[in-house]
């Protein structure tokens, strides 16, 4: 299984690497490596922190409906760039809106991780996950409803639908290194995640620190999640849908599912980013448009399926 | 050896647990008797380390159980939750090769030897969520039996079990208290008085505290319905194993008869359970 998905996800890349508007193939240096790489490393990034995210958290939450989305660690991020965006600063340097984007995801993380820590459970965590989620998504709300002038509405509207367009060496070294660290926390909790299959209580009497597990998932997903949409805007469903695909394949153990949807979620993202850039549109369609549009269908099929099983 | 001393538990402006303490001694096996909301749950959580008590403290051989390393702990007491269920379809030997994670290891041999004494050696691969609701909980079972503790504390095990299952669940836990082999009960009817019998001889050093809101009659009248719940299901055994003897069932409405006089004698001293219907275990 895992193999498998390590080579898709490596032929996905070479293949993010030789398309683009330029014409498919080795165009020229310059695009290769200005525009397609860190592209490429960002979508491998992104999605691979999607995919574990989702994972971990349905695994925490013993829910396979558990989304980073829904758990508010992604609306953090949004919220600090439209404040960026019109505090000014984005437009005295192009980098206050990823900027802005990865202080408001690590405030909305923070915020969710002290609510949690306070019991400890589960439950908890997506208590405060929601709240804060409803929180960054009114307060978005009210900013765009304040909009300055039109053009700035539809300008923050465009960046929050999710997009790697443009994206450069900058915002790889940005976001990557939050990612990286988020997916480490992630990865490291396979038995710990298996444990919790069997519910809170048994897990702590089998020597598993529930709360300390609660606090490393919501960290890690923070982290991963949290700085892909700092630099990218929105990019839904990966989280949600990758886990429960894989979960046919690789059976239901949390911990056997982390690798693989990191690989899946990365997989994911790199197809949807190629196929944008494929499409003969005049506007390039929107990344987190183009994922929710084949998650959501998805995610039904999935409930029918399991809605008929039961 | 754990023992507990003048454990207090609060819950929402009412003791739940007031001053109990008690000793539970290496092999042996001790039933906690008591109406719903004794506490017998509560208890048992304080003495597998889970839930803080508001006073008094639990140890192990000595050691309060507080200072034990979570991992130490749980490789030393092992705990099956009332009502434990996988949230996940993972099979059931991945279930009962959790029970070896306070130790790091796979433990391929105590998971084995666990899946074979709750006999879920054919089961090892189903996923879990595709079995009953007994063969889930011996799977859960397989979990604390595998973690090889010092003690097991188990919270309504015989729930789901069918007789049979019940009654080898019973000959499982005092293999497990005695740490001996026990013998099988023979297929043959004219053993079953001397199985009984002996059952009988076996059970009095089973222990029995109850809690308060219990009786001292409470505790007696568990302790005989189990005896009893026994004797039904090796009955049982046997009528699915052959033809039912006339004898076995003439055995049964003696014992009865004793259970009924015996259920009367307790139930005017206090005695709060149902002692005995016969078939109620089917």
């Amino acid at each position: 299984m895992t193999p498998g998905l390590a080579t898709l996800t490596a032929t996905l890349s070479a293949l993010s690497l030789l398309v683009g508007q330029a014409g498919i193939g080795v165009v020229d240096g310059a695009i290769l490596w200005e525009l397609r790489a860190p592209r490429t490393l960002l979508a491998l990034g992104i999605g691979a922190g999607l995919g574990a995210a989702g994972a971990a958290l349905q695994g925490l939450l013993r829910n396979r409906l558990a989304d980073p989305g829904l758990l508010g660690v992604t609306g953090g991020a949004p919220l600090g760039a439209v404040l960026a965006y019109y505090s000014g600063a984005a437009s005295v340097a192009s980098l206050a809106l990823p900027a802005g984007g990865l202080l408001g995801a690590a405030a909305a993380a923070g915020a969710i991780l002290a609510l949690a820590s306070r019991t400890g459970t589960g439950a908890s965590l997506v208590l405060a996950g929601i709240a804060v989620a409803s929180l960054t998504g009114a307060a978005v709300a009210v900013a765009l409803s304040f909009a300055p002038n039109p053009f700035a509405l539809a300008e923050i509207t465009v960046w929050l639908l999710g997009s790697l367009e443009d994206r450069g060496w900058r915002e790889v070294a940005l976001a990557l290194p939050a990612v990286a660290l988020g997916l480490a926390l992630l990865l490291g909790l396979g038995r710990r995640l298996d444990a919790l299959s069997l519910g809170e209580a048994t897990a702590e009497s089998l020597g598993v620190d529930v709360a300390a597990t609660v606090r490393r998932t919501a960290a890690g997903a923070a982290l991963s999640v949290g700085a892909g949409a700092a630099v990218a805007g929105g990019v839904g469903f990966v989280g949600l849908i990758v886990p429960n695909l894989l979960r046919f394949a690789a059976g239901e153990r949390p911990g056997a599912l982390l690798l693989p949807s990191a690989l899946g979620g990365a997989s994911l993202v790199l197809a949807a980013d190629i196929f944008v850039r494929l499409l003969p549109l005049q506007q390039e369609l929107r990344l987190g448009v183009l994922t929710s549009l084949l998650g959501a269908p998805m995610l039904l099929q999935l409930a029918v399926a399991q809605a008929g099983r039961s | 050896m754990i023992a507990a001393r003048d454990l207090v538990v609060r819950r929402g402006g009412r003791r739940v647990l007031d001053g109990v303490s008690l000793v539970l001694k290496r092999g042996m096996l001790t039933a906690l008797a008591g109406p719903n909301g004794a506490g017998k749950t509560t208890l048992l959580s304080v003495l597998a380390g889970l839930l803080v008590p508001d006073a008094g403290g639990v140890s192990l051989e000595g050691v309060p159980l507080a200072r034990l390393d979570r991992r130490e702990r749980a490789r030393r007491v092992a705990w099956l939750e009332q009502g434990a269920r996988a949230a996940w379809g993972i099979t059931v030997r991945e279930v009962a090769a959790l029970g070896r994670l306070p130790h790091g290891d796979r433990g391929e041999a105590e998971v084995a030897a666990a899946l074979a004494a709750c006999g879920l050696e054919a089961l090892a691969e189903r996923r879990v969520d595709t079995l009953s609701g007994g063969e889930a909980r011996r799977a859960m079972l397989a979990r604390a039996l595998a973690t090889g503790a010092d003690a097991l504390l188990l919270d309504e095990p015989a729930a789901d079990l069918d007789p049979a299952q019940g009654f080898a669940l019973m000959r499982l836990l005092r293999r497990e208290a005695d740490g001996a082999a026990l013998r099988i009960v023979p297929g043959q009817i004219a053993r079953l008085e001397e199985e009984v019998a002996r059952m009988n001889g076996e059970l009095p050093p089973l222990k029995s505290f109850v809690l308060p809101g219990g009786s001292p009659a409470s505790a007696w009248a568990h302790h005989a319905r189990t005896i009893a719940r026994a004797a039904e299901r090796a009955t049982v055994a046997l009528a699915n194993a052959e033809p039912v003897n006339p004898e076995a069932v003439r055995y049964l409405n003696r014992l009865s008869d004793h259970l009924f006089v015996l259920g009367r004698w307790l139930n005017g001293r206090g005695a709060t359970e149902v002692l005995w219907q016969p078939g109620a275990t089917r």
